[in-house]
């Protein structure tokens, strides 16, 4: 492989690593309207 | 007051120190009565805080930000939650199903609507509507008796709710009032019945 090859495997990791991260955050930081002593799983957004 | 107007709001004390976001609105299943907030940190790529605003220590709750007098009123995210839990069990209500006491699936909640006082109360739904309802499955509002009925998944409201859907905020407080008053009087009748027969 060429390498120039190699850089973009390494461009394209960053990047997918970098959005997986973006994700996981936007997903944490989601709100919602908790109902106690519902049974419904989700608890309490930790 | 839609629910999704309050999230993600700062939280910020009275000195002008910007402490939190807002995440989760918490509220006692049956009693419908706001117990608190669940807290973000400020910052992209701060997660969720440990501690949480119970109604109690707001301030004021303004169109742009919640106010508090000092960091100091935040507590431990399970004492809020503890308070006011009866099993300590909870549950995102985004999303659940609403089915009447009748048996008849209504729709799913996309919002929640609460009214805001001297305390704060969930008051009704707003539900992506099914074909029972006859809205062409748009989003109306459902209003909600005193005492609400959490059961698994699926949340429960008397048939007659149906007969107060609106499509609109403005005219529902109205609505939530003539709700209310029709169980009152059905369950006054239902009580009497009894007495009658006897």
């Amino acid at each position: 492989m060429e390498w120039w090859g190699y850089l973009i495997l390494v461009l394209l990791v960053v990047v997918i690593a970098v959005g997986a991260v973006f994700a996981v955050q936007a997903r944490r930081r989601s709100g919602g309207v908790i109902s106690l002593d519902s049974e419904k799983k989700g608890g309490t957004g930790s | 007051m839609r629910a999704r107007e309050i999230m993600k709001r700062p939280v910020v004390t009275l000195a002008g120190e910007d402490i939190a976001e807002i995440k989760d609105i918490v509220y006692a299943g049956e009693a419908g009565e706001v117990a608190g907030f669940t807290l973000n940190g400020r910052g992209l790529f701060a997660g969720p805080l440990k501690t949480a605003l119970p109604w109690s220590a707001v301030h004021g709750l303004g169109r742009d930000a919640v106010m508090v007098t000092g960091e100091d009123v935040l507590e431990e995210r399970t004492v809020v939650v503890e308070r006011s839990a009866r099993s300590g069990a909870g549950g995102d209500v985004l999303g659940s199903r609403v089915l009447t006491d009748s048996g008849t699936y209504l729709g799913e909640i996309v919002e929640v609507i609460l009214s805001v006082g001297e305390r704060a109360e969930v008051v009704g739904y707003e539900i992506d509507s099914s074909e029972a309802l006859g809205k062409d499955g748009r989003k109306v509002l459902i209003p909600l008796p005193d005492a609400l009925s959490v059961s698994g998944e699926a949340l429960m409201v008397p048939a007659a709710a149906v007969e107060f859907v609106t499509d609109d905020l403005s005219g529902f407080g109205a609505a939530i009032d003539a709700f209310r008053a029709r169980l009152r009087e059905n369950e006054g009748s239902a009580s009497q019945a009894p007495g009658q027969t006897a």
